[in-house]
């Protein structure tokens, strides 16, 4: 557990391999998130595009 | 068993939670959250139903009987939505919370709070979809489809609907956001990507389909509301712009979105039929490509929806053969699933009831989706009740049925109790009867031509459609024996083993039931997740 009580990942064989841990889920997070924001913004951006031909 | 002791002794410690309101509104734990999603989304099968009993008697003789045009199309509309995007999608979220982290052998999601945010989203969604009930000119009425022109003319609850479908679609993005993170990054080591069960498989595929997808409908959604507020014309012919358009993107994200419906029930079905038939999933890695295949298609037939709108011979004949094409995998999904029980011990449980009505029933929704993907059949059966057959089969002992059969399958596990199994018999086969006297009549009605989503119709149609509601009344009542059931269990159930199944593999069978409640804070050993993954 850690200090706000939340369960901590499974017990780490050291505190780098956590810390790895814990960015690359941000890390991979952020860009899932983006891809989103891309498939929403592309398509109002394609239908801007087809509108103004 | 002295192993399960062994672990129950040693995190013990780690069965700490908070008490009261806190728990739930700051919940962050995955077992509370997936508690809260499945609650949420059988209240809302209840909401959704109780629509579809108002429907079913307004339509049981011809005539308007109860409720005015206005009224009756607000219901198809909300039902719809409400099933679709409050029953059935959190319903599999609460299930891949509950069921994700154990099974791969992690803590709990990789992102407990945004999972926190992502669940109390959706009860503000649909407050308000709900609430515009009340509001001037009535619920939203055009269809689920929200195809314009006709939703542009929807009154005050016009923003309330595309207010509403942004917030379920935030939610269901940040939802499968955590969980392709999770199973990324939080599976426990030795955990294989070909190791994994087929329900997390099915899920991290369904996640990926949601994160391209449900941004799509948001697009469209959001172009909706510039059209009627902003003096857009995206959809607006008048001004230039293309209604067919809309009816493209809607089904862009609508196609996949069957497939998101569905996935993590083929998941769950490929984990009870190998517990009751005490033999290993046959086919485990082709299962794998099968459902990876049939979500890549899927991105590649939406005008199968819309052929009658018109569109090229080339087009026409891309998406009927694209189409027909996913009867392949799919085919190979049903195979195995046969040669699974071909010669095993099998034993027919609630669980095991609910998986193979799922095998048969949903099979009958594919036939006839192969029906209605041939372009010159789509033309008589467009808009009739054939169509609403064909996808109520798909959906309900599809879909349903899936959801069903993996909470009976789950339930011991969850609350270290067993339910009554006899009158879970009951609920199985009054659901099945009922299912099939509801839903396969409207086959004939379609066929003959009766037209959908209207609240009267010509006499001829009369005995069908009376039959059917006949089976919509003794569906829905049957359905109130589920929570009974689920209730008397956690009050009253026999306790049961860390292995409720005898036939069960996985690591969640390898916790104790109930599982405490941060469960696999030490990850399981090579032999433990060798003897789960024994597929």
């Amino acid at each position: 557990m850690n200090a706000r009580g939340h369960a901590s990942a499974a017990v780490p064989p050291g505190a780098a391999d956590e810390a790895g841990r814990r960015r690359r889920i941000r890390r991979s997070a952020i860009v899932f998130a983006v891809i989103a924001a891309a498939f929403y913004l592309g398509f109002i951006a394609m239908m801007l595009v087809r509108g103004a031909r | 068993m002295a192993e399960h002791h062994a672990y129950a002794a040693a995190h013990d410690d780690h069965d700490h939670k908070p008490h009261g309101w806190r728990r739930w509104v700051f919940a962050t734990n995955h077992k509370d959250i997936g508690t809260m999603y499945l609650v949420f989304a059988c209240t809302m099968f209840f909401i959704g139903g109780a629509m579809a009993m108002v429907i079913r008697l307004e339509l049981f003789k011809p005539g308007l009987q109860f409720v005015d045009p206005q009224f009756f199309n607000s219901m198809t509309t909300m039902h719809a939505l409400i099933m679709i995007f409050g029953a059935v999608m959190p319903g599999w979220t609460g299930l891949a919370n509950w069921m994700i982290p154990m099974q791969v052998g992690a803590p709990d999601m990789a992102l407990p709070r945004l999972n926190n945010f992502s669940f109390w989203i959706l009860p503000f969604a649909f407050t308000l979809l709900l609430s515009s009930l009340f509001v001037p000119g009535g619920a939203p009425a055009g269809g689920w489809t929200m195809y314009p022109p006709l939703v542009l003319q929807t009154g005050a609850s016009f923003p309330m609907l595309i207010f509403a479908v942004h917030l379920m679609g935030a939610s269901s993005i940040l939802g499968a956001i955590n969980v392709v993170v999770t199973i990324m990054n939080m599976r426990a080591p030795g955990m294989t990507l070909l190791r994994m069960p087929l329900f997390v498989w099915t899920w991290l595929i369904t996640a990926y389909l949601l994160i391209a997808v449900m941004p799509v409908l948001a697009g469209a959604v959001t172009m909706l509301l510039t059209d009627h507020f902003f003096g857009t014309t995206f959809f607006t012919a008048a001004g230039g712009g293309d209604p067919v358009m809309f009816q493209h993107i809607f089904w862009f994200f609508g196609h996949p979105e069957v497939y998101i419906l569905i996935l993590p029930a083929f998941g769950i079905v490929s984990e009870i039929i190998p517990t009751f038939s005490r033999k290993p999933l046959f086919g485990y890695e082709t299962m794998v490509y099968a459902v990876a295949s049939i979500a890549f298609l899927s991105f590649i037939v939406w005008a199968h929806h819309m052929f009658t709108v018109g569109m090229p011979l080339a087009a026409q004949l891309f998406f009927m053969l694209s189409t027909m094409l996913i009867a392949v995998p799919t085919g190979v999904k049903v195979f195995n699933w046969t040669a699974t029980m071909w010669k095993g011990s099998l034993s027919f449980e609630p669980p095991m009831l609910f998986a193979l009505a799922f095998l048969f029933l949903f099979t009958i929704g594919g036939f006839s989706g192969l029906m209605l993907a041939m372009v010159p059949a789509d033309y008589q059966y467009q808009d009739t009740y054939f169509v609403v057959a064909h996808f109520h089969y798909v959906l309900v002992p599809g879909a349903i049925f899936g959801m069903m059969a993996g909470v009976y399958y789950w339930l011991p596990k969850w609350t270290g109790r067993m339910y009554d199994l006899p009158l879970a018999t009951w609920h199985f086969w009054l659901s099945t009867i009922f299912v099939n006297v509801l839903f396969f009549p409207q086959h004939f009605l379609g066929l003959a031509g009766m037209p959908r989503r209207i609240p009267d119709y010509a006499v001829q149609f009369t005995d069908w459609n009376m039959v059917s509601s006949i089976g919509g009344f003794g569906f829905g009542l049957s359905q109130l024996l589920f929570p009974y059931i689920i209730i008397k269990c956690i009050r009253a159930g026999k306790p049961v083993g860390a292995r409720a199944w005898e036939g069960a593999h996985g690591l969640e069978w390898e916790l104790p039931s109930p599982p405490p409640y941060h469960s696999w804070t030490t990850p399981p050993s090579a032999a433990v997740i060798a003897r789960g993954a024994a597929h």
